[in-house]
């Protein structure tokens, strides 16, 4: 049988998940080889190829798809280790990249250093040119300004050159006459141009895209060269397909082209799983997915059956306005630090343990609590079986950090700062959650909630709950979601064209003209890909706003065609009424500005068929059952818990809180008003009690004050 | 009834979600207000009071508008205290009672559950427009508020049941130029205000009414513990100190100086910000506040401290601030004008506070920074030919030179009022919105103010007009009073203003007035320098490396290294690289 193939590079570990064509999944874990990642990725091929009892090139044989997301560009970014780049821009402008549209984070914060820009101004030449926002020309390109600057990054041993000009994007020709002349003067310079890597509004998003686009190119180029050597020699032929931060896989030669999207790509892909899940167990459209790693937790929300996506992403400081599948990562996961406050306020984070020294209960040097101390002391994991008993936990190590970083301060015994740990940490995720939807002006309730990541078990009730959210799926897949996400996801490309034109004397023709173009380029692009004109799916946008907005607002379209003045009126109340439901208010009476075209090209790739297993009883077969254990609950205090095993758990079984799941790679803690069912597909859907206005969520009945306020 | 307690952990719970819904309010008036000033500059901010009109929750907030948002409120409370109804909004923009300028839009919801009034949303936005008697929302000119203008809401019910009282409306769209920005920004305040409400009932049905009243109690004592904690950090003293206002011809032709005495008590925790010797009012726009002169004494001492602190009544009440009832430095009385209360004077009021305590701790001090309002963030208006409409906007870009402060280069992007938060509009897109034309907008070398740790660069732009004619009015301080260094530290460079004709060169340039209004023609450029940062300590004690780094990036030249840093750079032949010869360093800076 065929195998489909996902490798994700982590921080820690190297996932990798093998499914074959019924949707038999097996997951793989190697350690992440941080000088040569491609290592990590081939140990981990050879974990699976053993376990299917083969030798990799024969494993390799079987494979008919394989695709890879890595953080090799987020980490050189992060690192600072990539290209030195020379930058060319508009004369007048060159501190564009040390201005970065200003606005910081906190208003009575001076005792900083400055952010660099992304590029030093030692490396920024400004060249005499200038073109207006109709994109007339008002100043001609001069063009030894160009060669002088082009002979002083050769000087400097400028690895690749990134040019961005004012409203390059509304008329390139300058861009373009400046290609030429870096072709003339230094035939093997390499170059980015940012009307290529970015053709939008607003010129500090598309400088530092192109800047950083840039300063990717040589390292991916080197990488996916090494890669495809590497996976030539196990047998394996064909392109791999990569991971992009649109949510979905392109081509190397096309990441090549924009390395730009493979930043953050991992994470992208986390809501296609999502997305699969909720789809697949229930049917449902409207997904919120959440993954919990050491210190962070990404999420991401699936509406309609659409992947959101932003236009405002982060990366490194640095804002680009580039779309991308909207993830919200905040610092809160297992490893973050819990500390008490000058006031007698519990916090969680920023500062996190990582995995060196780690959580207290390591016992690598630890000696602060963070949130897995809290989750041991409470009972919630097993010291001996964590991640499925690969590491053994020192829960003394975890009291006495607790005691002493929170229970001490705040005059609270073990396990009431435990509780306390805990339970903030759970608000601060569900506080994130509310941030990508309520502030989206989307009601959570109406969404399924899938988790990702081995801690999220212990957490994603008491967060769904609050939320009121009913209903959680925990995939089999849980640990490794983004992973996952690969081989599900689809080909996928965007495209965009500027172009401006308002409601009020709407450019029939232009805009017709303008949406054509891009069609005619999505086809294209998935015709070379190889994908049947039956696998070919277009969905078309616009971004829009009300005179004089700066936030544009981003829309799907009804129509790829305006053929009348009904089309373009649906159009403009579909604005109104995203308007109102994102953004609080409704202006009917105005008309609509309209700034940039865009479709996505999606080529399908055949799906994976998963077959149900039999459902089988509703009880747990008494071998599933493990040794009872002391857990913690609000409102119960501390009980003797039943606690599952999850690899004996059949499909149709269901356990009823309280209770907690041990599976191999992730760990369920079934609150006393909830319960999981295995389904048909081997995942587990819990389900919340709906009677919940009346609890009191808080353990205020022998809560400690505040120090001595 | 036992009082209902609250957990360390509740409280934690409590205050980020009604931190998340006051910063939930941010984000959406950001992303549907109209004006750049207001979008792009992002110069408003939101509030979550309590029910008796202290500030619980100010995320993000610009320090001029929300260090002083509970005398807002309570002035809201003052007139219509017993009246207040669900569904109700209050506009104020009266400097006069508790607002800080005409420009500034004070929305108030009063929140209900089950008929009882538990909080207030305030959100206090800057509009494009007032419709003061000169297209400009900083009326520097008026010797009274008769002169200045705009009509004045003070404390006045804009919506009842939810919808607008539509003769006020009309009033203000009779009155205020391109009114239809004016209420597309009136709309989204309101917007983000219910948004609020909203979110805050589903706070008040969760946790219950006699939780949240005691949370909003505990979370102002927490936040009067962490600043007493920190202020108890601080020497017992009293410091004087003063920074003068640019004259204006005319006007103020000896300048207004501020003056200001800031006692710290540290084992009560409490620090006083006394202004009560400042002068009279002035006859011009910019006589102060009550409140932004309680907003210039606190953002004053926590730009000092420099710490995160959680910014509730609770916290911000421990810095009171002194000020005369009738005074340029004081109270607002009619019939002097505050037009400008927020910036200009407000800048010094604030710069001679966190100026005022250097060399008291090992770890803290800072100089002052840029002024407001260069010829470049000028208030413009005229006629847009392109789209066939009109405009007014305050640009806002180019607003650099921060403070040196111990330990620190001065932060770039810095202006006083806003705390370094509001933000700058992309050049394409003022382009497109705008009939004008940025040549230029970089820093200029050698500005910043030498110090140990030096002050940030000052910026240069260069705009014009590209169809018709536009009105720029702008005000710009420190050409005559520069931002003063600090314990050895250089003052930062002065402000300039000129203007020249693009097809002449710049051999036709001439300086212009500081204070001023003009109109510019096509093919006439308005050139304008901001003021710089003043440095911190002795450049002679600058790290070397430093210097050498701030050369290579063209901040600084070779000359300044020498002259003023005392730091001799050599050129390596063979590598090509510039480095720091440590023997003439030496040497030149025992001279």
């Amino acid at each position: 049988m065929n195998l489909r193939i996902a490798t994700d590079i982590g921080g820690t570990f190297t996932d990798i998940v093998v499914t074959d064509e019924i949707g038999n999944v097996n997951l793989f874990k190697s350690s992440t080889t941080p000088n040569n990642h491609i290592e990590g990725i081939m140990n981990g091929l050879q974990l699976a190829a053993k376990h299917y009892n083969l030798d990799l090139p024969s494993f390799m044989d079987r494979c008919n798809f394989f695709c890879h997301g890595s953080t090799i560009t987020t980490n050189a970014i992060i690192t600072g280790n990539t290209a030195k780049v020379g930058l060319l821009c508009t004369k007048g402008h060159r501190d564009v990249l040390v201005f970065r549209e200003a606005g910081k984070d906190h208003p009575y914060k001076w005792y900083f250093d400055n952010p660099e820009p992304y590029v030093p101004r030692h490396l920024t030449y400004s060249v005499e040119e200038r073109i207006n926002h109709e994109g007339k020309i008002i100043v001609e390109l001069n063009e030894s300004d160009v060669r002088e600057a082009i002979n002083k990054f050769k000087e400097k041993n400028v690895e690749i050159i990134a040019v961005s000009l004012l409203w390059s994007f509304a008329n390139p020709a300058h861009e373009k006459r400046i290609a030429e002349i870096i072709k003339e003067e230094w035939p093997e310079a390499r170059y980015t141009l940012s009307h290529l890597v970015n053709p939008r509004i607003r010129e500090y998003g598309r400088t530092v895209s192109t800047a950083i686009n840039a300063s990717l190119g040589p390292l991916i180029h080197n990488y996916l060269g090494r890669f495809k050597d590497s996976l030539d020699k196990v047998n394996y032929k064909k392109d791999p397909y990569l991971f992009t931060s649109s949510g979905g896989l392109t081509l190397p030669e096309e990441m090549m082209e924009k390395p730009l999207y493979s930043l953050d790509s991992g994470p992208a892909l986390a809501p296609v799983a999502g997305k699969f899940y909720a789809d697949k167990e229930l049917g449902d459209g409207n997904v919120i997915t959440c993954d919990m790693g050491g210190t962070s937790f990404d999420l991401s929300r699936v509406t309609d059956h659409k992947i959101a996506v932003t236009n405002n992403v982060e990366i490194a400081d640095e804002r680009l306005s580039i779309p991308k599948v909207d993830v919200k990562t905040i610092g809160a996961g297992g490893g973050s630090i819990a500390w008490v406050d000058a006031g007698g306020l519990i916090r969680i984070g920023p500062e996190g343990a990582g995995s060196e020294p780690g959580p207290a209960c390591y016992m690598r040097g630890g000696k602060r609590a963070t949130v897995t101390d809290a989750a041991l002391v409470l009972g919630y994991l097993d010291p001996n079986y964590f991640l499925g008993g690969l590491m053994t936990l020192n829960t003394k190590a975890a009291e006495e950090a607790i005691m002493k970083s929170v229970g001490e301060p705040l005059n609270l015994d073990l396990v009431e700062a435990a509780l306390t740990i805990w339970n903030t940490a759970t608000s601060i995720m569900t506080e994130a959650v509310r941030d990508i939807t309520i502030w989206e002006g989307i009601d959570p309730t109406e969404y399924t909630m899938v988790g990702g990541g081995g801690a999220i078990g212990m957490h994603i009730v008491p967060i769904v709950e609050e939320l009121g959210i009913e209903n959680v799926i925990i995939p089999e897949a849980s640990s490794t979601l983004s992973a996952y996400g690969g081989v599900i996801a689809v080909l996928v490309k965007d495209f965009e064209r500027s172009y401006f034109t308002t409601t009020s004397d709407f450019n029939y023709e232009e805009v017709n003209k303008c949406l054509l173009e891009l069609k005619n380029e999505a086809v294209d692009f998935l015709n070379k890909a190889g994908i049947p004109s039956e696998n070919q799916v277009f969905e078309f946008s616009v971004e829009s706003r009300y005179p004089f907005q700066e936030k544009d607002l981003s829309f799907t379209l009804d129509t790829d065609h305006f053929g009348d003045e009904e089309a373009l009126q649906k159009t403009k109340e579909k604005f109104h009424d995203t308007h109102e439901k994102a953004r609080g208010s409704r202006d009917s009476e105005q008309h609509v500005e309209f700034t940039i075209w865009k479709v996505q090209a999606k080529g399908l790739i055949p799906e994976i068929k998963i077959e149900a297993e039999p459902i089988e009883t509703n009880t747990p077969s008494k071998g599933a059952k493990k040794e009872d254990r002391d857990v913690y609950f609000r409102d119960l205090g501390i009980i003797k818990t039943p606690i599952y095993n999850g690899e004996k758990l059949r499909p149709g079984n269901i356990v009823y809180g309280p209770a907690i799941i041990e599976g191999l790679n992730t760990n369920l803690v079934i609150f006393p008003n909830s319960s999981a069912t295995i389904t048909k597909y081997k995942n587990y859907l819990l389900k919340i009690n709906s009677n919940k206005k009346t609890e009191k969520t808080f353990n205020t009945h022998k809560a400690k004050m505040l120090g001595n306020v | 009834m036992d009082k209902t307690i609250i957990s360390s952990e509740q409280l934690a719970i409590m205050s980020s979600r009604i931190a998340g819904i006051a910063k939930h309010m941010t984000y959406v008036l950001q992303s549907s207000a109209r004006s750049s000033i207001m979008s792009g500059s992002r110069d408003f901010s939101t509030a979550v009071c309590d029910g008796i009109g202290d500030v619980i929750s100010l995320p993000d907030g610009l320090p001029v508008h929300v260090t002083n948002m509970s005398v807002t409120t309570k002035s809201f409370i003052q007139y219509h205290g017993e009246n207040f109804k669900e569904g109700d909004a209050y506009l104020n923009n009266s400097p006069y009672h508790g607002n800080t300028h005409t420009a500034d839009y004070t929305i108030c919801i009063p929140v209900f559950y089950e008929e009882e009034l538990m909080f207030y949303c305030t959100i206090r936005g800057h509009q494009a427009d007032v419709g003061n008697s000169i297209p400009t929302t900083y009326n520097y000119k008026a010797r009274d508020i008769y002169e200045e203008g705009a009509p004045v809401f003070p404390c006045v019910k804009i919506q009842e049941d939810y919808k607008d009282i539509e003769d006020i409306i009309r009033m203000a769209k009779t009155r205020i130029r391109v009114s239809d920005v004016w209420y597309g920004d009136y709309l989204a305040m309101i917007g983000a205000a219910r948004i609020g409400e909203r979110e805050l009932k589903k706070v008040i049905e969760k946790y219950g009414k006699e939780t949240v009243k005691e949370f909003c109690g505990q979370w102002q004592e927490y936040g009067k513990k962490r600043m007493i904690e920190e202020i108890r950090k601080l020497p017992s003293g009293t410091w004087s100190n003063e920074s003068v206002h640019d004259p204006i011809p005319d006007m103020v032709p000896e300048g207004i100086p501020v003056k200001v005495k800031v006692t710290i008590d540290s084992e009560e925790g409490q620090v006083i910000v006394d202004y009560t010797e400042s002068g009279d009012p002035v006859p011009c726009g910019l006589n102060l506040c009550e409140a932004t002169v309680i907003a210039s004494g606190r953002s004053g001492f926590l730009n000092f401290l420099g710490m995160d602190l959680p910014l509730c009544e609770g916290a911000l009440s421990q810095i009171k601030v002194k000020m005369r009832e009738k005074g340029v430095v004081g109270k607002a009385t009619l019939p002097y004008s505050s037009s400008v209360a927020t910036t200009n004077v407000a800048d010094r009021a604030v710069l001679a506070v966190q100026s005022a305590l250097n060399g008291i701790t090992e770890d803290k001090g800072m100089a002052e920074g840029a002024l407001s309002h260069p010829a470049h963030t000028a208030v413009i208006s005229g006629h847009d030919a392109r789209y066939g409409r009109d405009f007014v906007t305050q640009l806002t870009n180019g607003h650099t030179g921060g403070m040196g402060v111990k330990g620190h280069d001065g932060y770039v992007k810095y202006h006083c009022s806003s705390g370094g938060m509001s933000g700058w509009s992309s050049i394409e897109q003022l382009e497109q919105k705008y009939p004008i034309l940025y040549l230029e907008q970089e820093l200029i070398s050698d500005t910043g103010g030498a110090g140990e740790w030096d002050g940030a660069p000052a910026t240069k732009a260069v705009i014009t007009p590209t169809e018709d004619e536009i009105t720029f009015i702008y005000l710009s301080d420190g050409k005559f009073n520069p931002p003063k260094g600090a314990e050895g530290g250089y003052n930062g460079t002065p402000s300039y203003a000129a203007i020249y004709n693009l097809d002449e060169g710049e051999s036709s340039l001439q300086e212009l007035p500081m204070f001023h209004q003009l109109k510019l023609k096509p093919k006439e450029a308005l050139v304008s320098k901001i003021s710089s940062g003043g440095g911190y300590g002795d450049p002679l004690k600058r790290d070397p490396e430093k210097v050498k780094e701030k050369v290579i990036e063209k901040w600084i030249s070779n000359k300044k290294a020498r002259d003023i840093y005392g730091v001799v750079l050599e050129m390596d032949p063979i590598e090509k690289q510039i480095y720091v010869n440590y023997d003439k360093t030496k040497e030149l800076r025992k001279i």
